[in-house]
């Protein structure tokens, strides 16, 4: 094809994509290969036949080389594959067992022969384990990895394995905030449209890779500071295929260890605690063809439900979830195929305020749901053009009300009593709130009914080209999404009343102290758009180099409860990167790359300068009188009437991002790396609050402006606010290759800043900003992650995953004053950290064959050494250094039995 | 040579990595020195600097020597039980904070930015305990078990180098001010009151401290009320110290100026 032909083909399916109804791009769901055909002496042979086929791909896929023996074979779903070539007068050539992964390149130059034109040679060699043409910084969590290792059965865990990521099931991704991370189904955003976290639990069974992206996005990726990571559902094959597993976990059978540190690592309270945990995790999925080679089908059941009770509370959090998930796979005629999809997820979670001050009638009670919709259409338009678009809804309910009622004589829960119906939920009785060590008793004091909606149209067309400046493989796309998030909320009888302790040190001495009342519900809905264009090119300008360069425009528009735009940008992004295979042989490469990818920005952020949620007419009890208290600053008196002042001009919240690394195949499917990274966050979100006036210290306030006494924010993005991530990784890797599966990696990394917020309230207080730049408590120096999986004879299976991670930085004047904002973080003194922590995991796995499928049971030991874990800070009690407690409750030693059948 | 792969390319590289400029805020700091007169500390602080109060600036849109019989901030209408109006400050500081000195007797009583040392505390706050007079190292141990300090660099409320007055040549004491992020519209005053009996202190309020080893028996460290610069008189009493000729603000000055501490509130 011609470069003029081939710019025109692009054009046009561009536009065609664009114009499509529901048309959409998502992240790279295939991958592809790609390589040249030499004749004997290293003659390009063009017009060779190139075929790949794999369970994993309805039919097979055929290509045929270029003038330069050049052949380019996108679009194939991640899997094992046999990859066959042949020309006239050639001895025919076969490689099996290329494995494909998600969003990956693999280069397979072929040499064939005319020694005997009969025969036809197996290759079986070493296969390929470095995608040579990127210089993206991606983990693939494959399959093989997610039966083989102790996950917890969650792909929120399995995402831990990844190089850079810290933290928990919303990780922190190279120095990125748990709420920056971008979450894919399938390709598909399905990321919080509000909180920007991940939005439902999913089947692990019905997984088949997840792809975790960390840095030197390309232009196609971005609009996420931290990481992207995408799950890719199965599809079902030609060959049926289902099973049904059921699994039962008890931490109880353990003992069990607080883990409450201040920061130098002393215990400072009793160390024994009472935790009940159980879990029941059934799942079924079934998958195959409707009709070979054309429909192809995947469906999956999970039910699960787990309860805990936390220490001292009285009733146990009771999760109870399912998830349905059906996918269609359609490739009615050749070059095309459709899929579609539908993901539902109801929950519920009872009891959740796991605290022992509060009684079983003050409980709170959470129902949630996620409906996630996909349609995709990928159309191989020429052997040297590919579209697709692509269509995803998701709608995430949120609904926080008080406990429903039961008449079961328990009095752990909450009671029905007079003529109430069991399950009755109370929306008019206020509710009591417990404070300072006081009782929260009588009723939940507020509700809150949340649905969240995300739609994304997206297109792409991607093409490759032979020029005589090298090859050119070409993408670009759009992206347009909808967010909007409504949320009605009040309290319970449009009143709640608060007690305190008078005497902290005295529980009798509870006072009922003050209320408050709101004038009734009150309705916010956020809405936006977030809008992308990108344009990149893989350039291969001489054999083993490629050269990546791209740019993406992006706009977004999110606007507050009255249709202001708050979040409102455009912003320009370049991204680049260059890989090196040395040898051009496929087994080494050097490469660098990186960019500057913005944050599109959450409705959180714009819903922080909403006009309607401080327009509660509040009537102010006798502890308002009290003029030692500080709550009077949440004092307003005019409903709908705004409290704020947002500024124009926002500089988009950014990451400059630079990687380099090389890896080296050392065979037996074996990879060494090693990858130095540097993320500098810049513009991060601040809301400044602006009626305050600051002593000389910083330490207090002294006064309001104006005499206003509301907070009054303001929304910036002022440069000072930035966070800084510089990491080196040594990564090991090895493929399920001889019965052994390994990964290993150590990660060194510095997280120093002034915030690790998405939105800082950091520089409230000017006097602190020479300070406050310093560690930040998400530093984890040291991080070891160590995996490996073995099979034993007689269908025996044993796999371990090993993690040591270095604890949480505190500053040691991380304190709090008035308003409960953290204003005052002083770089003075020595910085401490709480102990690291490690843990070790075991699972085993017995698969009996049977005529017709496997039984198979497992084990899963976790933490088998009981450690404890600090996990988070406290922020009700403060030590008398002014700091937080490090806090944590041990993940005990738990043990999961599963049992199943197969086939 | 083609200029228009050139000026796309710059073009391109304008636009990269760029949108808008920061915004314009439109609160300023405003920085000044304070000038404590010698004499005020020589009649009435026993020629004791490290007796200074906390010291309070604000920057008000008005000023008014007859309503309330002595210099002070213009105010808004009275409402409720304030005993004059709001005085609607634009914008403020301190000069020093309260320091929770580690004993409870010292809650409310030491400032930050006076003491160049353990002793200098207890030399102007003697303290006993049991009948047993606190000395250097008794309170050095007491911070340290309390905050965990491991040396004397990392007791915050003393150090030689954190002193906020110097004596100058005419012997007043002077310490210099940044007023935060506030609004300094021109013709506004600023002023200043010294605190010299502690009363803006709350011993009801601040850091909740833990009393050990006894978990569950807590209390609050103490700091300043949130309303001080609104409501000045509430806590000017006798014998504290305010400035009787607040300097104006000026158009586009931002710094520079000198707010003189000269009157003594009878």
């Amino acid at each position: 094809m011609s470069p003029k032909t081939f710019l025109r083909t692009i054009l046009t399916a561009l536009i065609v994509a664009a114009l499509l109804p529901a048309s959409a791009w998502a992240t790279e769901q295939t991958g592809k290969i790609r390589g040249t055909v030499t004749g004997d002496g290293g003659v390009p042979l063009a017009g060779a036949t190139l075929v790949a086929s794999s369970p994993n791909m309805q039919g097979e896929r055929s290509v045929t080389t270029e003038d330069a023996g050049v052949y380019w074979m996108p679009g194939l779903p991640p899997g094992e594959y046999v990859l066959k070539a042949s020309a006239p007068g050639y001895r025919s050539w076969v490689k099996e067992g290329v494995r494909i992964n998600i969003n990956t390149t693999l280069t397979i130059d072929i040499e064939l022969s005319t020694t005997t034109l009969t025969e036809e040679v197996t290759v079986v060699d070493d296969r390929p384990v470095i995608d040579t043409s990127t210089s993206t910084s991606t983990t693939v969590v494959t399959r093989e990895y997610l039966e083989a290792l102790p996950t917890g059965r969650s792909y929120q865990s399995a995402v831990q394995f990844t190089p850079g990521i810290t933290g928990g099931s919303n990780p922190n991704a190279q120095g990125g905030h748990s709420s920056e991370n971008k979450w894919l189904l399938d390709g598909a955003n399905t990321s919080d449209p509000v909180t920007g976290t991940f939005s439902f639990n999913f089947n692990l069974d019905a997984i088949d890779e997840i792809e975790v992206i960390t840095g030197a996005f390309r232009a196609e990726n971005g609009g996420s500071l931290g990481a992207i990571i995408n799950v890719r559902t199965k599809s079902g094959s030609n060959k049926l295929e289902g099973g049904l597993r059921a699994f039962f976990g008890n931490g109880n059978w353990s003992p069990k260890r607080d883990a409450v540190y201040t920061p130098r690592g002393g215990q400072i309270e009793g160390s024994e605690f009472d935790r009940d945990s159980q879990s029941y995790d059934i799942n079924a999925f079934f998958g195959g063809p409707l009709l070979k080679d054309k429909i192809w089908f995947f469906t999956s059941f999970r039910y699960i439900r787990n309860s805990s009770t936390s220490q001292g509370a009285i009733t146990p959090r009771v999760f109870d979830g399912y998830n349905l998930f059906g996918k269609v796979t359609l490739s009615p005629f050749p070059r095309n195929q459709f899929i579609v999809s539908v993901q539902n997820g109801p929950a519920s979670i009872g009891n959740v305020l796991q605290n022992s001050t509060v009684d079983p009638d003050a409980q709170r009670y959470q129902s949630q749901n996620s409906l996630v919709l996909t349609g995709e259409w990928r159309w191989q338009i020429t052997n040297n053009v590919l579209a697709r678009v692509h269509y995803s809804h998701l709608d995430t309910d949120i609904d926080v009300t008080p406990q429903p009622c039961t008449w079961v004589e328990d009095p752990r829960l909450k009671q029905c009593n007079g003529d109430q119906p069991e399950g009755f939920v109370d929306f008019t009785t206020p509710g009591v709130i417990g404070t300072g060590g006081a009782r929260s008793t009588t009723n939940q004091y507020y509700y809150s009914l949340n649905d969240r909606q995300r739609d994304a149209i997206r297109a792409t067309v991607t093409g490759y080209a032979l020029t005589p400046i090298g090859s050119h493989e070409i993408k670009g796309g759009m992206e347009f999404s909808r967010l909007s998030a409504d949320n009605m909320f009040g309290y319970t009888g449009n009143l709640y009343y608060v007690d305190y302790l008078d005497d902290a040190s005295d529980a009798s001495s509870q006072i009922n102290g003050y209320w408050r009342e709101s004038q009734g519900e009150l309705y916010q809905n956020n809405s936006g758009l977030a809008a992308f264009v990108f344009l990149q090119d893989t350039w291969e300008p001489v054999p083993g180099l490629t050269i990546d360069l791209g740019v993406k425009y992006d706009h977004s528009d999110l606007q507050n409860d009255v249709g202001e735009s708050i979040v409102a940008f455009d912003f320009l992004s370049p991204v680049g990167g260059i890989s090196w295979d040395p040898a051009n042989n496929g087994r080494a490469k050097i490469y660098a790359g990186g960019g500057i990818v913005l944050d599109e920005g959450r409705l959180s952020v714009a819903g922080f300068l909403d006009k309607n949620g401080l327009g509660r007419k509040l009537f102010l009890g006798p502890y308002f009188d009290n003029e030692t208290n500080y709550s009077f600053n949440q004092y307003s008196a005019d409903s709908g009437q705004s409290n704020y002042e947002k500024l124009d001009n926002l500089s988009a919240p950014r990451v400059y991002n630079v990687i380099a690394g090389f890896e080296v195949n050392l065979g037996n499917q074996t990879k060494l790396g090693m990858e130095g990274a540097v993320k500098l966050f810049r513009n991060i979100w601040e809301d400044d609050e602006v009626n305050y006036i600051w002593n000389g210290d910083g330490t207090d306030t002294i006064g309001v402006v104006n005499g206003l006494q509301d907070n009054f924010f303001r929304l910036r993005t002022p440069n000072a606010a930035e966070r800084n991530w510089f990491g080196l990784t040594f990564k090991l890797q090895r493929q399920m290759f001889k019965n052994l599966l390994l990964d290993v990696n150590y990660t060194y990394s510095m997280t120093r800043g002034l915030t690790a917020a998405p939105i800082s309230a950091a520089l409230d207080n000017p006097t602190q900003r020479p300070y406050e730049y310093g560690w930040l408590y998400i530093d984890r120096p040291h991080v070891i992650k160590a995996s490996a999986a073995y099979l034993l004879p007689l269908g025996f299976q044993v796999g371990g995953t090993f993690n040591f991670t270095s604890g949480s930085r505190f500053d040691r004047r991380f304190t709090s004053k008035g308003g409960g904002y953290n204003n005052f973080v002083a770089e003075i003194g020595t910085f401490d950290s709480v102990n690291p922590w490690w843990s070790l995991d075991i699972k085993v796995m017995y698969k009996l064959k049977l005529p017709y499928g496997k039984l198979f049971a497992s084990a899963e030991l976790n933490n088998v050494t009981n450690n404890r874990q600090a996990t988070g800070i406290s922020t009700s009690v403060l030590n008398s250094a002014g700091e937080y407690y490090a806090s944590g409750r041990q993940a005990p030693m738990g043990l999961e039995l599963g049992f199943g059948y197969e086939f | 040579m083609n200029s228009k792969p050139l000026a796309a390319l710059a073009a391109l590289l304008t636009l990269v990595g760029c949108d808008s400029d920061e915004e314009d805020v439109p609160e300023r700091n405003l920085d000044g020195t304070v000038i404590v007169r010698g004499d005020l500390v020589r009649d009435h602080l026993g020629g004791d600097p490290r007796r200074l109060g906390v010291v309070y600036i604000g920057v008000y849109e008005g000023f008014d020597e007859e309503q309330l019989g002595y210099p002070y901030p213009k105010t808004g209408p009275r409402v409720g039980d304030n005993p004059v109006g709001d005085a609607l400050p634009y914008g403020g500081t301190s000069i020093g904070s309260y320091a929770y000195g580690c004993y409870r007797a010292l809650s409310c009583n030491v400032v930050t930015g006076r003491y160049a040392s353990l002793h200098e505390v207890l030399e102007v706050n003697p303290l006993s305990v049991d009948d047993q007079a606190v000395d250097d190292e008794t309170l050095y141990d007491q911070c340290s078990w309390y905050y965990g300090w491991n040396s004397i660099e990392e007791f915050s409320f003393i150090g030689a180098e954190q002193l906020d007055f110097r004596e100058n040549a005419d012997g007043d004491y002077e310490a210099s001010f940044r007023a935060w992020h506030g609004r300094t519209p021109e013709g506004a005053v600023v002023y200043a009151f010294v605190d010299n009996d502690f009363t803006t202190c709350s011993p009801d309020n601040g850091t909740v401290n833990r009393q050990r080893p006894y978990d569950g028996v807590f209390f609050r460290e103490g700091t300043n009320y949130g309303d001080i610069l609104n409501f000045p008189d509430t806590y000017l009493n006798g014998g504290d110290f305010l400035s009787s000729s607040p300097p104006v603000v000026e158009a586009g000055r931002q710094d520079g100026y000198t707010v003189v501490v000269d009157m003594l509130k009878e």
